[in-house]
């Protein structure tokens, strides 16, 4: 695309960015994160305490909440009522006809069809040696 | 008022075609702004056509004749447009302010339910993202309101799918949707093809010239690799919870094209100078119907001019 997308590397990020890459890893994770965990996690080229200054940002706002592990804290994403949010997600994207205020999602128009299309191109891609890893 | 009156219409049958081949050949950016720009131009002067076909059924109506200062019979024999073809035009009219109006009130409908999602979602996420709790993998860019930011909404399924790059890809591209602003080529895209029932069709290919834009710029904030990965995992992991039946997708049902075509155009070698002629082609001659409508009018007070002169 243009040069001005390019211009901008994925290490400089707004605040609000880094906060929902932190909060994606923490949902990522099966059990709760201590603030180095999330720094591996998140990667690029964060400090510490930028991600403690998240951590605790999200923490005071009630998103997250934390566990005693040892010295440090762990956090884990608080899980209670986004289901009820969930639900009404669906309901918006999935009824309206013509989506006019709301964009299609980021895997939305797929037929079941594609599936072995998707898992090929999956392959080419050397999927197989991430399996591995996993 | 003569054959260029037409020429919208005829316009507008042509980019059925035109818009499909811009979306597949001109790079996204340049595709999702011809197209919207063409769509706006066609539904202005299909709408304009339409009211100058209709007016000589009101010229004929004496109150307006005689305010007009010319006679109701002249309009008869001066006037190149058939009654029948007025009356058509008339009904028409009628016919687009009824689908302008329902469109609104779909539009007002839906902008309600985005605000009060917002209010909902204040509570349960960051600032910029919100988590749901829904295994199906899925993501959304919610639009902004007057009250609320943009947001991007991401299901534990997406996010169970994906690594962390591919990930970050994934919310780059939903981030992608808000900062270039494409809920706004969805809303115009809206509006035109209710002014024009035969733009509807080319609202599929903005919305995955969209789609693929979105796509472009996360891969230049990660790599094309890891940004096909996330959408072809994330797609896989989707259709297998969904296995049962056809899944809900209304914008691929008109296109036709999806996020097979869209992973494939992420891994496909990007030497290919990015074609924008057919971009101009499709603005060009959406101009050409606006200009058609702007002689058509000219033309028509000319006649309307002779009428009061006799």
């Amino acid at each position: 695309m243009s040069g001005r997308n390019s211009t901008q590397p994925s290490s400089r990020r707004r605040p609000g960015q880094l906060e929902g890459e932190v909060l994606a890893a923490l949902w990522a994770a099966p059990d709760p994160l201590t603030p180095a965990a999330v720094l591996a996690s998140v990667g690029g080229d964060l400090a510490y305490t930028t991600v403690m200054t998240i951590l605790v940002r999200l923490h005071d706002k009630g998103v997250i909440e934390r566990t005693k592990v040892g010295r440090a804290f762990a956090y884990r994403p608080v899980v209670a009522e986004t289901d009820v949010v969930a639900e009404q997600v669906r309901r918006l994207f999935a009824h309206s006809s013509d989506r006019a205020a709301v964009l299609q999602g980021l895997i939305d128009g797929l037929r079941p069809e594609d599936e072995i299309m998707l898992r090929m191109m999956l392959a080419d891609m050397g999927d197989v040696r991430r399996d591995r890893e996993v | 008022m003569r054959a260029p009156i037409y020429l919208p219409f005829g316009l507008s049958f042509a980019f059925l075609g035109l818009s499909r081949l811009v979306c597949r050949r001109v790079s996204p950016r340049p595709a999702a702004w011809s197209i919207t720009v063409a769509m706006v131009l066609l539904a202005g002067s299909s709408v304009g056509a339409l009211g100058l076909l209709a007016w000589p059924l009101a010229a004929r109506i004496p109150a307006i004749a005689s305010a007009g200062r010319w006679r109701p019979d002249a309009v008869n024999h001066r006037v190149p447009v058939p009654i029948s073809v007025s009356m058509g035009a008339t009904l028409a009219l009628v016919a687009v302010g009824g689908l302008v109006l329902n469109r609104l009130r779909g539009l007002w409908r839906q902008f309600a339910e985005t605000s009060r999602l917002h209010a909902a979602l204040v509570s349960t996420g960051g600032e910029e993202l919100a988590v749901l709790d829904d295994p199906v993998p899925a993501a959304h860019a919610l639009p902004p309101t007057l009250a609320h930011c943009g947001r991007i909404l991401v299901s534990t399924g997406l996010i169970e799918a994906l690594d962390n790059e591919e990930r970050a890809a994934a919310l780059a591209h939903e981030r992608a949707h808000l900062s270039h602003r494409h809920y706004l080529f969805v809303l115009v895209g809206a509006l035109a093809s209710a002014m024009n029932p035969l733009l509807g069709f080319a609202r599929g290919d903005v919305s995955f010239a969209l789609e693929r834009w979105a796509d472009e710029d996360a891969a230049s904030r990660t790599s094309r690799t890891v940004t096909a990965r996330a959408l072809a995992k994330a797609a896989v992991a989707r259709l297998s919870r969904l296995h049962a039946g056809v899944v809900p997708g209304v914008a691929m049902q008109l296109a036709q094209l999806g996020v097979v075509q869209r992973v494939a155009a992420l891994l496909e070698p990007q030497e290919r100078p990015a074609r924008r002629g057919l971009a101009w082609v499709i603005t060009g001659l959406a101009l050409v119907g606006t200009a058609a409508v702007a002689w058509s009018v000219h033309d028509t007070e000319r006649i309307f001019e002779l009428l009061q002169a006799r």
